[in-house]
């Protein structure tokens, strides 16, 4: 099972090997320590770990500026704690920087000050004077045994090298050849079977006639080397080699070894202050990226509840109630984001209340509506600058316009474009301005599917606080029910009529008939004529109330006695085929393909269409044209059949066109006045309707509408 | 992590470390360099003769004088070429460590071998050089790659910049004053 090491605990144990690392290094620098040979190795892992601490903070800042960019939660808040991490790490530091580095460079300046210096070349100069006088003396001693041992033989030389060396003090004494064999040696240390010979550019320097004398290190000790010729036969050399006492020894170890120490460390001073600097800034940079990264994992441990109350108040806004946030703390944003669960619960709970509230309320308003549009009647709500704010689909029926598009605005705008309902809003603008109270109103109104006659209820509508908010009209289309009325009424009359006319009718007629019979022979010729006369009148007019009683008898009959499906259109061209024949008149039949059938009494449409064509054809006595137009239409959702019958005749006047389909209205002077009633009473018996188009200028014309026989599927 | 998706990033970094190791590696070949190398097989062992260039920079120079100690390690290894140079057999290893230093009090230039505690002192920096340009070695061969058919001398001489005093070593890493390395490769033909 792989262990997952938190990021923090990471970062913490990367800073801690880093300090760590910075300690080891600030100890290698010190050159006695034993881990100076590590220094450079610390000093690039050191630098290793910057860098990668680098890259974390580069990382993080990435990654920081990022969200920043996508307005992640947090973000903001995040960028400004950890500026303020920055700031507040690196002016302190910054300034602790600075300040050690002054004092860093002053100090080490202050180790070489010009005296220190001159000293030490005065120490050296005087510890070079020193040995210089001492080399030069021996030098002088030398040439003074040379020349007490000149014209001596070799053997009294040789034999008296050891009484020499002992006079002058000397370590050793060597007698040598001009080959630079060795002749006679004596020496101090008698383990000392071998002298310590010159060199071979020194014995040819000295072979040339010039003595020598230096300072020499033998075995780590200084000597002087002195080289002087003798003349003894054929020519030697001696070479002798004299002591350093200790103390100057020491003393000229101790000046050198100081003068060198001092000129390296001369050397070195600027590289000392570039390696202080380089760890001090190594250290610096360190730390602060350290507070960065402690910064960024901290900002990330605030953050995170506050990122999460910001998720949560963001599905609260989406409308997600349902997820509550982890309580992951006990601290004070524990507390929060436990707070803000509450709430949220809470308004879930109101949420929820307030949703059934609304559901209740719009499951009302729906069954309102639907109860508004089912009435027939036409209502019409206002609001309290009376503007219309609400209507049903009874209004638009009634008032033939669509009444929404008006909502918010002036009645007089509905109005506008139609002058038929102008008087409506004469009479309504009032009445809702003025009345308190619930008011009735009876309104006739010419529309173009003819005259209307209203029952306007109107009612003030207040506010449970008691304030005005408005006022409803109710509009009732009572025409039918007047109609009805005065059909009844008519079909009452001509029921009496036919009863009590139709009957003693007949016995006047034979009455008449026979008084005649009885008196043609007895009477004068002239009296027998005015006889004959006046019987023809009595039966013509007699015959006469009997077509009208018949008429009467029609009028008060139901028109849908015998209802079946009735092809229309064969229908028409049957009645107009009757017509056509008269030479003086021409009927046009305009017809759509596919007229569906309706559902009538054969009879009763035969003759409406017949009142109809008798209509137009009195209407033309010198002749004209029929025009008869057979549609199938939509209106309002239901199929009809729509049949159009226009003369060219005289015209009905519009001042009387109001009234023309009421009983016995009749512009002719001949006919009952019942035609187009009985035409009225038989269409709207059939669930249709009749008026008379009043945009035909060119004559009459009458259209007729018919509910068709749907075939579903 | 996602910031080294972009390829572009990724190569960017390795761009900075590929200059900044280039920065350190500097031409080594300006003040030492290898001027002739000669080898001679004799009987069983290597004679190798080198002729160098070898100058300091003003900087080694300075620290000389101002009494640090130089240290070079010459290092020669003969081996026995095998399939392209790849897994090269190794017949003779031989290492010198070589110290070259002022005397204050005798104002002249000592080089020391640490190996053989051969100990020269020479009056000039001239002459130190040239004793130092010329070095000679001799090395036993493995008993059998005697008759190796292809042989490979590499001479190595490298400055040893951790012996230098500790705030000197960052400088030297990074500076060219004190490329004091040189090597070079002889391959039989």
């Amino acid at each position: 099972m792989r262990v997952r090491v938190p990021f923090g605990i990471s970062a913490l144990l990367l800073l801690g090997f880093i300090f760590l690392s910075l300690q080891l290094m600030s100890t290698a620098l010190q050159e006695a320590s034993p881990l100076s040979g590590m220094y450079s190795w610390l000093l690039l892992s050191n630098s290793v770990a910057t860098i990668i601490l680098l890259l974390l903070v580069g990382i993080n800042a990435f990654s920081l500026i990022r969200r920043l960019k996508n307005k992640e939660a947090g973000s903001k808040l995040s960028t400004r704690i950890v500026l303020l991490f920055i700031v507040l790490s690196l002016v302190p530091a910054g300034v602790v920087f600075y300040y050690s580095l002054q004092f860093l460079n002053q100090s080490i300046d202050g180790w070489f000050n010009v005296e220190i210096d001159a000293a030490m070349d005065d120490a050296l100069e005087l510890s070079h004077a020193s040995l210089d006088q001492r080399i030069r003396w021996n030098l002088t001693q030398s040439q003074q045994i040379a020349e007490r041992l000149n014209g001596k033989t070799l053997a009294e030389a040789s034999l008296g090298l050891d009484q020499v060396r002992e006079i002058t003090a000397a370590s050793e004494i060597t007698l040598l050849s001009k080959k630079g064999d060795i002749v006679a040696f004596s020496g101090l240390i008698a383990s000392d079977i071998l002298p310590s010979l010159p060199v071979t550019p020194l014995f040819l320097q000295v072979l040339q006639g010039e003595d020598h004398v230096a300072l020499e290190s033998i075995n780590d000790e200084l000597v002087v080397q002195s080289l002087v010729a003798i003349k003894i036969g054929k020519g030697y050399y001696l070479q002798i080699i004299y002591p350093i006492p200790e103390r100057i020894n020491d003393l000229t170890d101790s000046v050198e070894f100081a003068y060198v120490r001092f000129q390296e460390m001369t050397y070195l001073r600027h590289s000392l202050k570039v390696s202080f600097s380089l760890v001090l800034s190594l250290v610096l940079l360190v730390s602060l990226l350290a507070s960065i990264s402690i910064a960024f994992i901290s900002v990330r441990e605030i953050i995170a509840p506050i990122r999460e109350l910001v998720r949560g108040t963001q599905a609260v806004a989406a409308g997600f109630y349902e997820e509550l946030l982890p309580v992951k703390r006990q601290d004070d944003l524990g507390f929060l984001v436990e707070s803000f669960n509450e709430m949220v619960q809470q308004i879930s709970r109101a949420r929820d209340e307030s949703r059934l509230s609304a559901l209740e309320i719009e499951q009302q308003r729906a069954y309102l509506e639907a109860l508004l549009s089912s009435l027939t009647s036409g209502v019409l709500s206002f609001d309290a600058s009376l503007n219309i704010h609400k209507a049903n689909h009874g209004a638009n029926i009634i008032l033939h316009v669509q009444v929404m598009r008006y909502f918010g605005r002036d009645l007089n705008d509905l109005a506008q474009g139609r002058p038929d309902l102008q008087h409506l809003v004469d009479i309504l603008l009032p009445l809702l301005e003025k009345s308190d109270e619930i008011w009735q109103r009876n309104i006739t109104l010419d529309t173009p599917d003819g005259r209307k006659e209203l029952l306007c209820q109107g009612s003030p509508l207040f506010s449970t606080e008691g304030g005005y908010i408005g006022a409803v009209v109710v509009l009732d289309d009572i025409t039918d029910l007047i109609q009805a009325q005065k059909n009844a009424a008519w079909a009452e009359v001509a029921r009496r009529l036919a009863h009590e006319i139709k009957n003693p009718l007949t016995p006047i007629q034979l009455t008449a008939e026979r008084l005649q019979h009885k008196l043609k022979d007895k009477l004068q010729e002239e009296e027998a004529q005015l006889l004959t006369r006046s019987i023809r009148t009595i039966v013509q007019q007699v015959e006469a109330l009997k077509f009208m009683v018949d008429d009467f008898s029609v009028y008060a009959q139901s028109g849908r006695d015998k209802v079946e499906k009735i092809d229309l259109q064969s229908l028409v061209h049957e009645v107009a085929s009757l017509y056509d024949a008269d030479p003086k008149i021409n009927v046009l039949i305009q017809e759509e393909s596919n007229i569906p059938t309706v559902s009538a009494d054969l009879v009763t449409i035969r003759q409406v269409l017949h009142n109809l064509f008798k209509n137009a054809g009195e209407a033309m006595e010198e002749g004209g044209q029929i025009t008869v137009k057979v549609q199938s239409i939509l209106q309002a959702k239901v199929r009809y059949v729509r049949l159009a019958i226009y003369d060219t005749g005289c015209g009905v006047d519009i001042a009387r066109a109001k009234e023309i389909f009421e009983p016995y209205v009749s512009h002719k002077t001949k006919g009952t006045g019942l035609g187009l009633a009985i035409a009225k009473k038989i269409i709207e018996e059939h669930g249709g309707t009749i008026r008379l188009d009043s945009s035909y200028k060119e004559g009459a014309g009458f259209i007729v509408l018919l509910p068709a026989v749907v075939h579903l599927g | 992590m996602r910031v080294y998706r972009s390829a572009y990033k990724a190569s960017f970094i390795v761009l900075l470390f590929s200059l900044l190791f280039t920065q350190m590696s500097h031409a080594s070949d300006n003040w030492l360099g290898v001027k002739a190398m000669n080898w001679t097989i004799e009987g069983n062992s290597l004679r190798l003769q080198t002729k160098l260039h070898f100058t300091l920079s003003p900087d080694a120079r300075d620290a000389l004088r101002s009494g640090i100690v130089l240290y070079w390690d010459s290092e020669v290894t003969v081996s026995e070429a095998q399939f392209f140079s790849l897994w090269n057999r190794t017949i003779a290893k031989y290492s010198e460590r070589y110290s070259l230093s002022y005397n204050t009090l005798f104002n002249d230039y000592r080089v020391n071998n640490d190996v053989t505690s051969d100990y020269r002192r020479f009056s000039s920096l001239v002459d130190a050089f040239d004793y130092l340009e010329n070095l000679h070695y001799e090395l036993a061969l493995l008993p059998d790659s005697y008759n190796a058919k292809c042989v490979v001398v590499d001479f190595n001489m490298r400055f040893d910049k951790e012996s230098l005093p500790i705030p000197l070593r960052p400088i030297a890493h990074f500076s060219a004053n004190w490329s004091l390395s040189t090597n070079a490769r002889l391959k039989c033909e």
